[in-house]
């Protein structure tokens, strides 16, 4: 009898497995494990336009996250698809040895609501330790890209400044071993008299009843806690009046020069370092 | 001359380079990412920038890409059978394990020089002589040619600086008979005539270790192929890991995009491009599946370019004294004049000065329909505030009335310091080249800072007709700037039409209009045209 019982009941338990995955599978019942993302982990994000070292910035740090300092750099073109890449830092002990995933993310233009959603709802805010914007510094490249960098750093903030105490920035200055290169301090000076006209812009259109100036749109999708980018730019200058500059945001903002071509590269891994042992 | 090979990842990363001018690449793959390159064939693009001709093979996420001097012009079934050599070569020889950068370079250097030497006898020594069939242009005359039914690609040998197209398993190679040809073509390559004779019997190693390679890939290929056919374990496992078939989903999806509106070919075009990343993948899962789709969907609409309009028109009065001139153009009945004095609202709300000029000088009424909306714009606008609106119009007639009436108008808002001046055009058929003709006139004339073709989301499959044919009407060194889609109000979600006009003309959607009130125009949300597509 022990036998037939046993037989039974593994008929019974097949029939119920196989039933629940038949539900499953025709989507009856939504399996509801939230961040299902296999990219909702704490993360370093590498930003930039094209061009400015992004993904040469990526391998050398995976490099040096494993100790084989000195290695040639990885020769590189444009990507078309992120980079993600699980590394173990700080960079100076390997005896900590936490988890990060580096994220390479692409410059196009065409990419960037894409990156809105990889922010905020696969790593989500909360899980992001800290951003690299790299910037080209050859005045050449610099002089002719500067207006999109600021007009991605302003809608970047409104996205990063959501999370408690905002999240720390490292403005990565590459390339500053060409012979005109962009001092660091004039490309913070440049960027913020950059933003704060965009700001200027998009707070001088208060109280303006065109539909193309009303938000109301993105307030319909409902992100929880969103605010439209003018209260959010009036709220980081406090009056309308003031100037912006980037210490006015409640993340970190630092700008360090360096090179990736010519491995030097201490400045920015100190800077994650930092985070990483904070 | 300059010409360069490289094999790289989607990652960015490269694996292989040929010599050190990488740079132009980036600008093709920018091309391959806001997608103007021409796709020949699957996973096959070419394009031409700067009097360079790239070409692109992918497979997986491994790309293949080359490019030369575009005054020559080569086959493009060759380039296409030599990328894939390459890139098989690469796969090969990266999965063993013990890597030989050395041999991969020679191999594939091998390849790319035999393709450009083609190239370079081509001008000098036309095709006459090869037979049928043959893959390469130069060869002994009088060699059979003969042909294997089951393997389509060709065995290729090589001697020196030349090249002899021969079966797979013969082995032999007549050099007397190689060098009798060599002469024939000794003044196109001499430079290469020397170390002919020295590296001969390496190169022979290396061209039967190629060989080698490119049949045994083939036949890897063909077992991938019959190992696919799941067996019971998979079909089983499958049905527990709750799989999708792709091809499956894949025809569901597509019947849904076209009962959203899109066109037929173009959600065909989608599902494809969705359906040739997941091929090699197993386990798709549907909502993998779905998000593959979502990303496409947004990537086509996201803008490949800035649309801060008010920024760049405030920027432009603070450096030139000429206007910033928009000019609107689109098929008849589309809304054309309502959305251009939405956009002159929106201006004036944002303190600007707007002439709207009325170029519509062919039908009737048009010109006092303009009237009536400046005077409504006019009565909308506080007096104080340093926004002012006016018309300038020179009545009506034909010909170069309307590029003689939108130069006065462009010079008279000069005069007058205006921001902004709105051109109004007459609606046109798309299909009628008579009617289509004076555009390009009227843009050469006029040469407006914008041009926006105003579409509207109620027509179906002719949306993409219309916006091609408008897109080249304005000869091939001017396009449309951008699309208002008007009447989005009417459709519901079938927002399909979209689709249909940017993946046709690959120019970006920055305004939808919803309505007939002045503050009826919004900002394209690109999340949430995608989800109306999805839902």
């Amino acid at each position: 009898m022990d036998f037939v019982q046993k037989l039974l009941l593994t008929v019974i338990a097949a029939l119920v497995i196989a039933l629940a995955s038949f539900a499953l599978q025709s989507g009856q019942i939504k399996v509801s494990n939230k961040n299902a993302s296999p990219h909702h982990k704490p993360s370093f994000v590498i930003l930039g336009n094209n061009g400015s070292g992004k993904t040469g910035l990526y391998y050398r740090l995976i490099e040096d996250s494993q100790g084989e300092n000195n290695t040639p750099i990885t020769n590189t073109v444009s990507s078309i698809e992120p980079n993600f890449t699980e590394i173990s830092l700080p960079f100076s002990s390997d005896s900590i040895s936490k988890k990060y995933q580096l994220v390479d993310y692409p410059g196009h233009l065409k990419y960037h609501q894409l990156l809105n959603k990889l922010l905020l709802e696969d790593i989500t805010l909360g899980k992001i330790s800290g951003i690299a914007y790299v910037i080209d510094s050859s005045s050449a490249q610099f002089n002719a890209n500067v207006e999109l960098i600021s007009k991605f750093l302003f809608n970047l903030f409104s996205v990063t400044e959501r999370k408690t105490n905002g999240i720390d920035v490292l403005f990565v200055v590459n390339k500053t071993d060409l012979f005109d290169s962009t001092p660091v301090h004039r490309i913070r000076t440049i960027l913020e008299t950059e933003i704060n006209k965009l700001i200027q812009n998009e707070l001088s259109t208060v109280d303006k009843n065109s539909g193309i100036d009303k938000d109301d749109d993105e307030e319909e999708q409902g992100i929880v806690g969103h605010e439209t980018l003018r209260e959010f730019w009036l709220g980081v200058l406090s009056s309308a009046n003031s100037k912006f500059t980037f210490d006015k945001l409640e993340g970190s903002m630092d700008f360090i020069g360096g090179s990736v071509l010519k491995n030097k590269v201490e400045g920015w891994e100190n800077w994650i370092d930092e985070k990483v042992v904070n | 001359m300059s010409q360069s090979l490289i094999i790289f990842r989607s990652s960015g990363k490269i694996e292989y380079q040929y010599n050190t001018k990488t740079n132009p690449f980036n600008e093709f793959i920018y091309t391959l990412v806001n997608e103007t390159s021409i796709e020949l064939d699957a996973n096959f693009y070419t394009a031409s920038l700067h009097q360079k001709r790239f070409y692109c093979y992918k497979r997986e996420s491994v790309y293949a890409a080359l490019y030369f001097d575009a005054v020559t012009t080569l086959d493009g079934d060759k380039v296409k059978s030599t990328l894939q050599g390459i890139l098989k070569t690469y796969n090969k020889l990266h999965e063993d394990e013990d890597e030989d950068v050395d041999k991969l370079k020679k191999l594939v250097e091998l390849q790319f020089n035999k393709l450009m030497k083609i190239k370079l006898a081509e001008p000098t020594k036309p095709r006459s002589a090869t037979p049928s069939g043959a893959s390469t242009p130069i060869r002994k005359p009088g060699t059979p040619v003969p042909k294997t039914p089951l393997s389509n690609k060709k065995m290729r040998k090589w001697d020196g600086d030349q090249i002899s197209s021969a079966l797979g398993n013969s082995k032999t190679l007549d050099y007397s008979a190689a060098d009798d040809s060599s002469h024939a073509v000794g003044d196109t390559s001499q430079y290469l005539a020397d170390d002919s004779a020295f590296v001969k019997e390496n190169e022979l190693v290396l061209v039967n270790e190629l060989n080698d390679i490119l049949g045994e890939s083939d036949d890897e290929e063909e077992e991938a192929e019959t190992s696919s056919k799941k067996g019971f374990l998979g079909k089983l496992t499958s049905y527990f890991g709750s799989n999708i078939d792709v091809n499956e989903v894949s025809k569901k999806f597509q019947d849904q995009l076209v009962s959203k509106n899109i066109a037929p070919s173009t959600a065909k075009t989608i599902i494809e491009k969705i359906q040739n990343n997941f091929s090699s993948k197993k386990n798709v899962t549907m909502p993998m599946y779905k998000q593959a789709l979502t990303d496409e969907l947004t990537k086509i609409l996201t803008p490949n370019v800035s649309t801060d309009l008010l920024y760049d028109i405030k920027r432009n009065s603070g450096s030139s004294n000429r206007a910033y001139v928009i000019s609107v153009v689109g098929v008849n009945g589309v809304g054309k004049s309502t959305n251009l004095a939405k956009l002159a609202f929106w201006f004036l709300q944002n303190n600007m000065s707007v002439l709207i000029c009325a170029c519509d000088t062919f039908r009737s009424g048009a010109v006092e329909q303009l009237k009536v909306h400046v005077n409504n714009l006019k009565n909308l606008t506080s007096s104080d505030a340093s926004s002012k609106i006016d018309i300038f119009e020179k009545g009506y007639g034909s010909g170069d009335h309307v590029v003689a009436t939108a130069k006065l108008a462009i010079q008279h808002a000069t005069e007058q310091q205006y921001d902004i001046v709105l051109i109004d055009t007459a609606g046109r058929t798309h299909s009628n080249a008579k009617l289509m003709a004076p555009l390009k006139k009227f843009g050469d004339a006029a040469n407006p800072d914008k041009i926006i073709m105003v579409g509207e989301a109620l027509v179906g499959t002719d949306s993409v007709e219309q916006a091609i044919n408008f897109n080249n009407a304005f000869g091939n060194r001017r396009s449309l700037d951008f699309f208002i889609i008007s009447k989005v109000d009417t459709v519901g979600d079938l927002v399909g039409t979209m689709i249909n006009m940017v993946m046709a003309t690959k120019v970006p959607i920055l305004f939808v209009g919803t309505g007939q009130t002045y503050t009826d125009i919004k900002r394209l949300s690109v999340n949430r045209v995608v989800e109306m597509l999805m839902s």
